[in-house]
This record gives structure tokens, sequence and C-alpha cells, in this order.
């Protein structure tokens, strides 16, 4: 798949600029989800030993990409990144401090693993731009979605019979969590155009992608729609005025 | 027409919302009666001849924050073409209508004319939700090929819509509760459903959604 590649002195510099930030996001952004991971662990025990074989998994997602961009001449945007990933740390440690699984469970497995499996998805078809980056793109995606089936699978049979505890939980976590992740999704938006994606569908990929989730796990398909574009809509309606996010 | 109540004498925010309902539910009328008489339904027609036991509401609407944008969105769904009303006026007003309706006719803050109206909306428009997909069907298609006709048709409606939420949220949200975001999703939920159901990709259809939304 890597056959085309633009070498760094020929990329056109918005595009560089671009994918300097989208790189900087996904390689900060897996270093997050990996300490994320951790502090869950932390929390439960019995399951410890699968969620730090996750952080692992994070953690290599985020030295992969880092190697990928290095070989591509992108000097990942530390800065850009971490104004985008400070609003999620403090929320994290938020949670982390009321020991608070399962809303850490939900920031991470639901609300950050969606945006990651949005961008991821719609990356690959463009991979080939930048040489050697399919394969490790492609890799974590799968790795995500591995994640997020586990996730699933502790929130179905933790609020089996319990849908409507588990609708508050989701709604008072969705609040920030979504404000924050649905807020880069929209700051990113203009920098994914420019590298040849489009950041409007990435955006309703990770409201569908988010949507189903909230299916999964009980929500009733209009519930759960009305619910996800209820949050985004203020988001959307900030990026179309051209006002900050966050 | 003898369930509602006196109308006269209702205060500044129901006349306006009386208005705008009378505005939409004209604009549908006369589009309906010349492109797609199956939606002109004596549900329909019932609701109109209620409206119109008030005045226009020129004045109510007269520079306030939904005059303009308000416009715009009736211009952006006036069309002698029978996709664009189908899909626009059928499909996506009446589902918008649907939802402001529902919310009204159970709102303690809004009176009882109001709320008996909006019951009759509901009914109205809940009889159009029923009807408008079969219609598509045959006039238009499914699948892909109803997509590309939402995205060329709705796309206008959907970018005048960001500048109603600002006059929505000013005028009916602290004293209703109805905010633009809540409308939307429930617009966006019942849009999704009818969508599946025609046979569309279900994350095309986000996807385009979003992109309309975002100005994009």
């Amino acid at each position: 798949m890597d056959t085309v590649t633009t070498l760094p002195g020929l990329r056109p510099q918005p595009e560089q600029e671009a994918i300097e930030k989208l790189m900087g996001l996904a390689i900060f952004g897996e270093k997050v989800a990996a300490k994320i991971y951790l502090l869950l662990a932390e929390l439960k025990g019995d399951f410890a030993p699968l969620l730090k074989k996750f952080a692992r998994m994070e953690a290599n997602h985020g030295a992969w990409f880092l190697d990928a961009s290095r070989s591509n001449g992108i000097e990942p945007d530390r800065a850009f990144a971490d104004n985008e990933l400070n609003y999620l740390v403090a929320q994290v440690d938020e949670h982390f401090k009321k020991k608070d699984f399962d809303a850490l469970i939900i920031v991470q497995g639901f609300i950050v693993e969606s945006l990651a499996i949005a961008t991821y998805e719609s990356f690959l078809p463009i991979a080939h731009k930048y040489a050697g980056t399919f394969g490790v793109f492609a890799r974590a995606l799968e790795e995500e979605r591995y994640h997020v089936d586990w996730v699933v699978r502790y929130l179905r049979l933790r609020y089996f019979d319990a849908v409507d505890e588990f609708r508050t939980l989701a709604e008072r976590v969705n609040v920030q969590g979504i404000d924050c992740i649905g807020g880069t999704m929209m700051n990113i938006s203009e920098y994914l155009d420019k590298i040849g994606m489009s950041g409007a569908y990435c955006a309703g990929a990770m409201m569908d992608g988010y949507t189903r989730l909230l299916e999964t796990v009980g929500f009733e398909q209009k519930d759960a729609t009305k619910h996800v574009v209820g949050m985004f809509m203020p988001l959307i309606r900030k990026y179309r005025r051209g006002e900050k996010t966050k | 027409m003898n369930v509602i109540t006196d109308s006269t004498d209702l205060g500044r925010d129901e006349a306006l919302l009386w208005a705008i309902l009378f505005r939409f539910e004209s604009l549908a009328v006369e589009q309906y009666a010349g492109l797609v008489p199956a939606l002109l339904t004596p549900e329909k027609q019932t609701l109109v001849a209620l409206l119109r036991t008030r005045p226009h509401g020129d004045e109510e609407l007269a520079g306030t924050q939904l005059e303009a944008p308000l416009a715009e969105l009736m211009r952006s769904v006036t069309s002698r073409d029978e996709a664009r009303v189908l899909i626009g006026q059928g499909l996506f007003l009446e589902l918008i209508g649907e939802a402001i309706y529902r919310s009204f006719s159970q709102n303690a803050a809004a009176s009882e004319p109001t709320r008996k109206l909006c019951a009759l909306g509901a009914a109205a428009s809940g009889r159009a939700r029923t009807l408008v997909p079969a219609l598509l069907r045959t006039r238009i298609g499914e699948g892909a090929v109803l997509l590309q006709a939402i995205m060329t048709e709705a796309a206008p409606l959907l970018r005048s819509l960001d500048d109603l939420g600002d006059g929505i949220d000013a005028m009916f949200l602290d004293r209703f509760g109805l905010s633009f975001a809540d409308l939307m999703g429930d617009v966006a939920a019942e849009l999704i459903a009818v969508c599946l159901d025609l046979g569309i990709d279900r994350r095309k259809f986000v996807a385009f959604l979003t992109s309309a939304l975002m100005g994009i």
C-alpha cells in the first residue's frame, strides 16, 4: 500500500503543518490512553493484568506512530497535542481521584476510542501518502476495536438489567467528555481536510460510532442518537462560526 | 376546531410561536397542493385552518432574531420541484415541526390553546411521517440514489438552520425549556430512523448531516 510517498521538503506547507498537528495528537493521545488504562488497572485489581496489557498496546501505538512520523519528515506538534489533551487529562484525574472506574472506562473506552477509530479508519485510504503508516494505523485500529469490544462486554455485564443506571452515568460523563473530545474533533477538522481526509466525515463517523456504542449497552437507537446529537450540536455550531470549542 | 379555546390573548412568546407555525404550515399547504397532494391530509388542513383563526403575526416576528433566519429557511424549501418539496418540506420540515409540536403539546409552561394547537400539529406531522417514506421510495428511489437526492436538496435547508438556532434559544429556552440542540437531537433521531428504513447507509447519512450543519 505504501507506494506513493511525498518527500517532506516537497510537501505543501499547510499539509506539513496539518500532518504534524495530527500526528502529534495521535502520538500523545496514545500516551494519554496508556496512562488511563494504567489508572483503570489501579482502580480494579481483578482486571489489572488485562488493562495493563491494553496500556502497553496503546503505548506501542504511540511509538509506532512516532517512528513512522520521523521517517516521513514529520515532527509531531507536541504543543498542539498538549493543548488539546490537557482538558482530557484534567477530567481523567478527577474521575481517578473519585475512584470512579465506570466513568473513566466510558471516557476512555467509548469517547476517546470513538475519536481514534473514526480518524484512523478515515486515514487508511490516504495512508499511502506517508510511507509505512498504513500498516501501523491498520494494526492500531484493529487493537482499538479490541479494547472497545472488552469495554462493551464489561459495561453490558455491569449494567445488565440496570440500563437506567447506565444512562444516568453516561449522561453525567458525556457532558464533559463529549465537550472535550468532540471539541478536539472539531478543532482538527480543518487539518484533516488539509491532508486529504474529510473532517466532517470523521466527525460524523465519531458521532455515529459513539451512538452505536451507547446502543450496544442498552440505549434505544433514537434515544442514543438524540443524546449524542444534542451534545455535539453546540460544538458543531461553534465550529461553524469559527469559535473555539474549548 | 371546537377543541381549541380562545387564542386571542396569547403572550408574546406564544404569539410568536403561532406566527412561525403559520408560516411553515401555509407554505406546506401551498406546496403540497401544487406538487405533493398526498401530503395535503385532512389533519394538515385542520391545523392550517386553526392557525388562520389568528392574525398572520407579522408584527410579532418583525425585528426578532427569528425574522431573517426564518425567511431564509422558507426560501430554502420553496420550490416548484417535487423532489425538493418532498425532501425539504415533507421530510425535514415535517420532522422539525413534529419535534416542536411534541415539545409544546406537553409543555406545562404553554397555554392551553397552544398545547392543543400543538397536539393537532403533532398529529398532522406524524401523519406526514407515515406517508413520506413511500412517496420518497416511489418518486425518487432508495439507498444511495435517495441519499444523493437528500444531499442535494436538503443541504441549503440545513445550512440555514444554524442561524435559526440562536433565535429559538433566545425566544423559547428560558420559558419553555426548548433548546435548539435538543430539538436537533430529536429531529436527527427520527431522520436516521426513516433513512435506515429507506436503505440509506447510516454512517454516510450522519456524515452528511454533520457536514451540512458544520457548513462544509
